[in-house]
């Protein structure tokens, strides 16, 4: 009798550890359950001082906060971030950027659309030969140059 | 014993330091047969060239006659030992007011851009001459491989004043802006630095550019919460610059009102927006600030408390757009401020069009535009918003 309940014990245990890995497995296959609050990405990686926007201005980022689509990432000096749908699409984010988060356009898009706030003006880039810089002294003789020397105090060298 | 040693050890290295700057000159005026390497040729405006060796050969440190010899190389075509010759003075002279100035004059002439680069560093650093030395690096901003790298790297103090400078002679606002972000992360960026370059990038139409590099100044403890209205609860003092607040400036005799951030019962937080209006006429907004909203639909939110403010009108807050030639179009005000009121609340809807970068919210006496009124009394406000509508 004894040794009938511990067997009907141990086929008991087992169907429930059984029943467990089961619902494990189940739980494990299925894609990550996503908040069902409207929210279709989050901040990964934050590294520096990025502000996302809210209804009133805009507020520190942390890790793995969620974001609604329209929402603006922005990254200040020296900030980095990655913006990761749930979908896995990664779109990162460098220093002086923004973002806003969109919805339903294709992650090749999504990538590309970081915008810089600060550019270098590149056009104001100058060719050498162009550079004209004003002459800081004009020619000296050496007997010029020997006394002006010989009259003013010693330099720091 | 330890001092013997130490002081054998001091002269032997000067010792070698001299030798080394005889080996130095002397390579300058000599090629490696002994020959001297002066140019045959001479001008009348050449100078005396067996003066110049004599005085080197007495005192081969003596840099005056080097720059000399290289001046004369560089005039009789050969900018290669020209060149020798600085980079000896240089070596001879590093921090000496004359080399700097005539080896950076050089180097600028043959376009070795970040040799001059380093000199002109070098005076600013020691000698200041901001006058001289400032045109030339501002020229030299824009210029790729101009060594402006290194001196950014650097972050030399004088470069605050070069940043202030540079800005007020309408360097371009964009390049300055890379130098400020620098300084501000080390946290050297000085008002006027911000405050030029901000006001030069929202004056040039380029408000986001502003927003960013005033956003790039910020401490990292107001970064926490940054409102579409900075500092809404005033309770932070006024900086006057960027998108911060702007309380008016001149004596209050002057402009008839005095604006506090000051403490009061029944403010929210620690202070509140004070504006003490004396009876004066009042032809200006007591107060305004700068902001970057995106287009959209808007509420403007805040309390108010009003004590004994005799007026025909009253005050109001005003979102207006900001234009670049200084006029700007209302596009949405509160309701008017007078009599006596205990802490209450207020909201008014604003539209932020497209078209309209940037915005400016200014407390005014109502009906400004239609001429001078007169005012008397206190207003207190707290707690300023500015909320996104969907």
């Amino acid at each position: 009798m004894k040794s009938a309940t511990k067997v009907n014990r141990g086929k008991a245990a087992m169907r429930r550890i059984a029943q467990a890995t089961a619902l494990a497995l189940v739980v494990v296959s299925q894609p990550q359950a996503q908040p069902n609050d409207g929210t279709i990405a989050r901040l990964r990686e934050v590294s520096g001082n990025v502000l996302v926007s809210n209804e009133a201005g805009l507020a520190s980022g942390d890790e793995a906060l969620r974001l609604m689509p329209g929402t603006r990432v922005i990254t200040t000096a020296n900030a980095e971030v990655v913006v990761e749908y749930d979908d896995g699409c990664r779109v990162k984010l460098k220093e002086n950027q923004r973002f806003e988060v969109e919805k339903g356009k294709p992650c090749a898009v999504l990538v590309a659309q970081p915008y810089t706030i600060l550019v270098t003006p590149q056009g104001a880039i100058a060719a050498l030969a162009v550079v004209v810089i004003p002459a800081l002294l004009g020619a000296a003789t050496v007997g010029s140059l020997i006394d002006a020397r010989t009259k003013t105090t010693a330099s720091p060298s | 014993m330890d001092r013997v040693v130490a002081w054998r050890a001091a002269t032997v290295a000067l010792a070698l330091l001299l030798l080394w700057r005889i080996i130095a000159v002397n390579a300058v005026l000599f090629d490696a047969t002994g020959r001297p390497q002066w140019p045959a040729a001479a001008t009348g405006a050449a100078p005396d060239r067996s003066a110049l060796a004599a005085v080197l050969r007495e005192n081969p440190g003596e840099v005056a006659a080097l720059l000399v010899v290289a001046q004369d190389l560089e005039r009789a075509g050969d900018p290669v030992r020209a060149a020798k010759a600085y980079e000896s003075a240089l070596s001879v002279a590093p921090a000496d007011r004359d080399v700097l100035q005539m080896s950076a004059d050089f180097f600028l002439r043959h376009g070795r851009l970040r040799e001059a680069t380093r000199q002109l560093d070098r005076l600013a650093e020691h000698y200041g001459a901001y006058d001289r030395v400032f045109p030339a690096l501002a020229r030299l901003l824009p210029v790729k491989d101009s060594g402006w790298d290194a001196i950014v790297e650097r972050n030399p103090a004088w470069l605050g004043a070069f940043v202030v400078t540079a800005c007020r002679q309408s360097v371009d606002p964009g390049l300055l802006a890379p130098l400020l972000q620098r300084r501000a992360a080390t946290g050297r960026a000085t008002a006027p630095e911000t405050e030029c370059i901000t006001e030069r990038l929202r004056e040039s139409g380029q408000w986001e550019a502003a927003y960013q590099v005033w956003l790039n100044t910020l401490p990292r403890e107001r970064l926490g919460n940054v409102g579409s209205v900075f500092n809404g609860g005033f309770e932070h003092a006024a900086s006057g610059i960027g998108f911060d607040w702007r309380p008016s400036l001149g004596p209050d005799r002057q402009v008839g009102h005095a604006v506090e951030f000051a403490t009061t019962a029944g403010a929210i937080g620690k202070r509140a927006l004070r504006v003490t209006y004396n009876g004066k006429p009042q032809a200006a907004p007591a107060i305004r600030q700068f902001m970057a909203v995106v287009p959209g639909r808007y509420e403007l939110s805040g309390v108010a408390r009003i004590d004994a403010l005799n007026s025909v009108r009253g005050v109001q807050w005003t979102l207006r757009c900001a234009a670049r030639d200084g006029l700007s179009t209302r596009l949405a005000a509160s309701e008017r401020f007078l009599g006596s009121s205990e802490w209450r609340p207020f909201a008014f809807e604003a539209v932020v069009p497209e078209g309209c970068p940037g915005q400016v919210l200014q407390l005014e006496p109502a009906g400004m535009d239609e001429g001078t009124t007169f005012l008397s009394g206190t207003a207190w406000f707290d707690e300023l918003r500015l909320t996104r509508r969907r």
